[in-house]
Parts: structure tokens; sequence; C-alpha cells
């Protein structure tokens, strides 16, 4: 097999030089020395046209560039819930809020919708008399740019004792990226870092919930919950 | 028979140079169809990947010009080993010529193939960002391979042509050491495709530590010395094996 998969590639290679081989005998008879550079100048002239075509129209508008709040270094939500981070240095990737008030004295965790999209749930404990929860989700960069605009955000609902999380549907997003020809990397440092076209940096969602002290939780449902602050 | 006393050898080489442009336009023609093949292969896109993360699927075709690279690399080959065969060489002995001015006049005509083929892949980028862009694919454009600077463009087409000049000198050599004996088309291409076979089983680096000479050279200068010499070597190479060749006809 691992011979196989060795010798593919050159039995590909031999065919495409005999293809090409035989394509230029072959073009040789049916092309007299006049044709074959009319060809040449059509192609040429078909090039410059594109290239024309590339800078003078929305063409080369279209790039994406990096997103301008592009931020490398963005905190990770998981902080809060394995270091203890503070949940108020994330107000900038705050998204929705939720206040109920409840009076009850046990409140159950439950899901509905996609369970492929679960999400970790931080509680908090408060001297309060509503239940108070926050979406947060950062940045998701794909080359460069963000995509956090595309996602469906969680929902929330309270039935009776039931603090329900309505997951996000999933939704697809498709791009086309280009790269970048080798020659045009020559003489650019760190030219050999390959580039495969794709980049991608997932964000982290959080639900951070704020609940009453003395009111019991529990969890009917597989929902990953950290305590914090306790 | 015109002596060659009365004619300086850059006068030979010329019109040795005037009569290939007309004996081998059979090679650009080919350089349009191989690249036009070569564009359509690309539409379909050089690759594709899918992620999957907080209910968000995230799917990118990649689109490259690299088929276009490669086969005009393959191209500029094929035609340097193509016009060392016997047949070839003959033909540029109807007129008044050497040995050096047959050579010479070569080299001339695979340097003009290699601007051709240089300036026609790089432009051939173009054509396939507009017809990608227009007719092929409707998705937004991500990432910032796809905006070409001057300077991108430029910098392609000076490199391009003198990889084309690398390889076109590199076939040129090999071709004529496959003249030296009836046997050695057939050997010379075992060879070649054994070493690549033994470099694989032994995951030696020659092949990566040879192309990295000369594509991670930085300095502009240094790169074009770097082919230029190369290349002299393997035309000076070629002139003595073909001298070898007119000594035993």
């Amino acid at each position: 097999m691992s011979i196989i998969s060795m010798l593919l590639p050159l039995i590909i290679f031999v065919f495409i030089i005999l293809v090409i081989a035989v394509a230029a005998g072959k073009l040789s008879k049916l092309f007299t020395a006049k044709r074959g550079y009319w060809m040449l100048f059509g192609y040429s002239l078909l090039l410059i046209i594109s290239v024309g075509v590339y800078y003078f129209s929305a063409v080369s508008e279209e790039e994406g560039v990096q997103s301008k709040d592009f931020d490398m270094n963005r905190d990770d939500l998981y902080n809060v819930l394995y270091d203890g981070a503070p949940i108020e240095s994330y107000q900038k990737y705050l998204e929705k809020e939720w206040e109920f008030p409840y009076e009850g004295d046990t409140l159950y965790f439950d899901y509905l919708g996609d369970d492929m999209n679960t999400i970790n749930v931080a509680v908090e404990r408060y001297d309060g008399n509503s239940i108070e929860a926050s979406f947060y989700q950062t940045p998701i960069y794909v080359n460069g740019e963000n995509v956090r605009e595309y996602m469906n955000p969680i929902d929330l609902q309270l039935y009776s004792d039931q603090l329900v999380i309505e997951l996000a549907e999933s939704r697809e997003l498709r791009f086309s990226s280009f790269a970048k020809e080798f020659p045009m990397q020559q003489f650019r440092e760190g030219n050999d870092d390959m580039w495969s076209g794709y980049e991608i940096e997932w964000g982290t969602q959080l639900l951070y919930l704020r609940i009453p002290n003395g009111i019991k939780t529990s969890s009917n449902y597989d929902i990953y919950i950290e305590y914090v602050s306790e | 028979m015109m002596s060659l006393n009365k004619m300086s050898l850059g006068v030979i080489v010329k019109k040795q140079f005037q009569y290939k442009l007309k004996a081998y336009a059979s090679v650009f023609s080919s350089l349009v169809v191989l690249q036009i093949i070569a564009i359509l292969f690309s539409l379909g896109g050089n690759g594709s990947s899918g992620s999957y993360n907080n209910n968000l699927s995230i799917n990118t075709t990649l689109y490259t010009n690299t088929s276009v690279l490669i086969l005009t690399m393959l191209w500029i080959v094929i035609h340097a080993i193509m016009i060392t065969t016997k047949a070839e060489r003959e033909n540029g002995f109807t007129f008044v010529s050497n040995q050096l001015s047959n050579n010479l006049s070569n080299a001339l005509f695979l340097l003009l193939a290699s601007v051709l083929g240089g300036i026609t892949t790089i432009l051939a980028s173009f054509l396939l960002r507009v017809i990608v862009y227009f007719f092929i694919d409707t998705n937004p454009i991500i990432g910032t391979g796809f905006t070409y600077q001057l300077s991108d463009v430029l910098i392609g087409i000076v490199a391009m042509i003198f990889y084309l000049i690398l390889l076109g000198s590199f076939g040129y050599l090999l071709g004529m050491i496959t003249q030296l004996h009836r046997m050695l088309p057939v050997i010379v291409p075992v060879l070649v495709i054994g070493m690549i076979i033994t470099i694989a089983q032994t995951e030696s680096d020659v092949i990566i530590r040879l192309s990295e000479f000369y594509y991670q050279e930085t300095n502009a200068l240094f790169f074009i010395l770097k082919i230029l010499v190369t290349s002299i070597l393997c035309f000076i190479g070629a002139i003595l094996v073909s001298h070898r060749l007119e000594a035993r006809r």
C-alpha cells in the first residue's frame, strides 16, 4: 500500500510529462509559427484584460481585510471558570442579558435544542431575589476576520422552577480564500511558512448566572456547571 | 556554403535564434494550452477545509494558481530536453553554424521562453481570480491572499522567470546528457525516478535543502546570482557534452 501511494505521484508526474510532450508534438503539426504566435498574443491579451478587470472593478475591493478589532491576545472566558478571573473584566464580550425574578427554593437547569452546541455555565451566588444571566462570546477569527456576528446566540426561558437554556441552531458559513503563489513570497522574510489559506481562531462562550443565596440548583441533563466565587 | 570566418558568432547566433523562433513556435502554443488547462483545473479550488465549534460550521475553499506554476515548470523542462534531440540539433545545422552558436541560440530561446512563461504564469493568477469572482464562487472572500500589490506582481514575475531559467538550463543539460548514448534516454529518467524514490525512502532532506538554497534567499541580488551561476554552469556542461557529441559524428 505504501509503495503504491509512493509511486502514484510519480506515475501521475510521468503521465503529465508524456501528455505535455505528446501535446507539444501534436501542436507543432497543428499550428504554423504564425498561428502559434497569434495564440500567444490572444492569450496575453486575455491576461492583460483580466489584470485590468481585477484592478478597475469591484474584484480588488472584495478582499476581506483583517478586522480592526483583531485581538490575538483576547481573554479566554475559561479563565472565569477555572482561574477565578472576575467576570467584570469581560464586559466587552457581553452579548445578551436576562433577569428573572424568582422566589422558589430549587432551580432546575435544562437544555433545549441542538445538544451538539452545549455551553459552559458559571454560577455565582449573591444576595438578591432574581436570577441574573449574561451570555458572553469572544470573537472568532477566520483568516483574521471577525465572524462573531454570524453566530446565533443562545436564549433563556424560565418555566416555573426550570431554567431552560435554548441552545442555538447550528449555522454554516462558507468562504473562499486565496493564497499568493510562492514566487510572490520570494524576497520576504519567513517565506518558508507555507500558508494553507485557512486559519481559524475559535472564541469561547460562557453563560454567567447570578443566583440568589439559598436557592438549590439541580441539573437534570448533562450541563457543565462551575460554581465560582465560593 | 558560406565560411564561418566571414560571419561573426553574434550574427550566426542571431540568425539561428530567428530560425528557432519560427521552428519552435509550438513551444508557445503549448504554453497557452497548458496554462488554460491548469486554470480550468484550478477553478474547482485547490483545497477545502472545514471546522465546527460553538454552533458554527466554517468551510473555506482555497484557490491558488499552483497548477499553472507547476505545469509551466514542467513545460520548460520538457521543451529544454526536446530541443536537444538529435533531429532538432541537426535542424540547427541547415545553415551555417557551429555547436557553440547552436547552444547559444538555444540558450537565448530558453531565456525568451522563461520570460514569456514567467510573465504569463503570474498574470494567469489574475485571470483565475477574475473568473472565480465573477463566474464560479459566490461565497464571501476572506483572508489577505486575494489582493495583489504591485510589488507582489513584480517580485512574482522576476522570481518565476529566474526559476524557469534554472529549470530550463537543468533540462537542457539533462537532455544533452541523454544524447550521449542511445540507452541514456531510458537510463536517465529511471535514474532520476530511482533517486526520488531513494530520497523519499531514506527521508533525506536533500531536496528540501536544495529548494531552500534558492527559495529562502531573501536578497534579490544573491537569488539572481545563485540562479545565474547554476544556469551558466548547466549551459557550460551542455556545451561540453555537445562538443563530445560532435566529435563522435
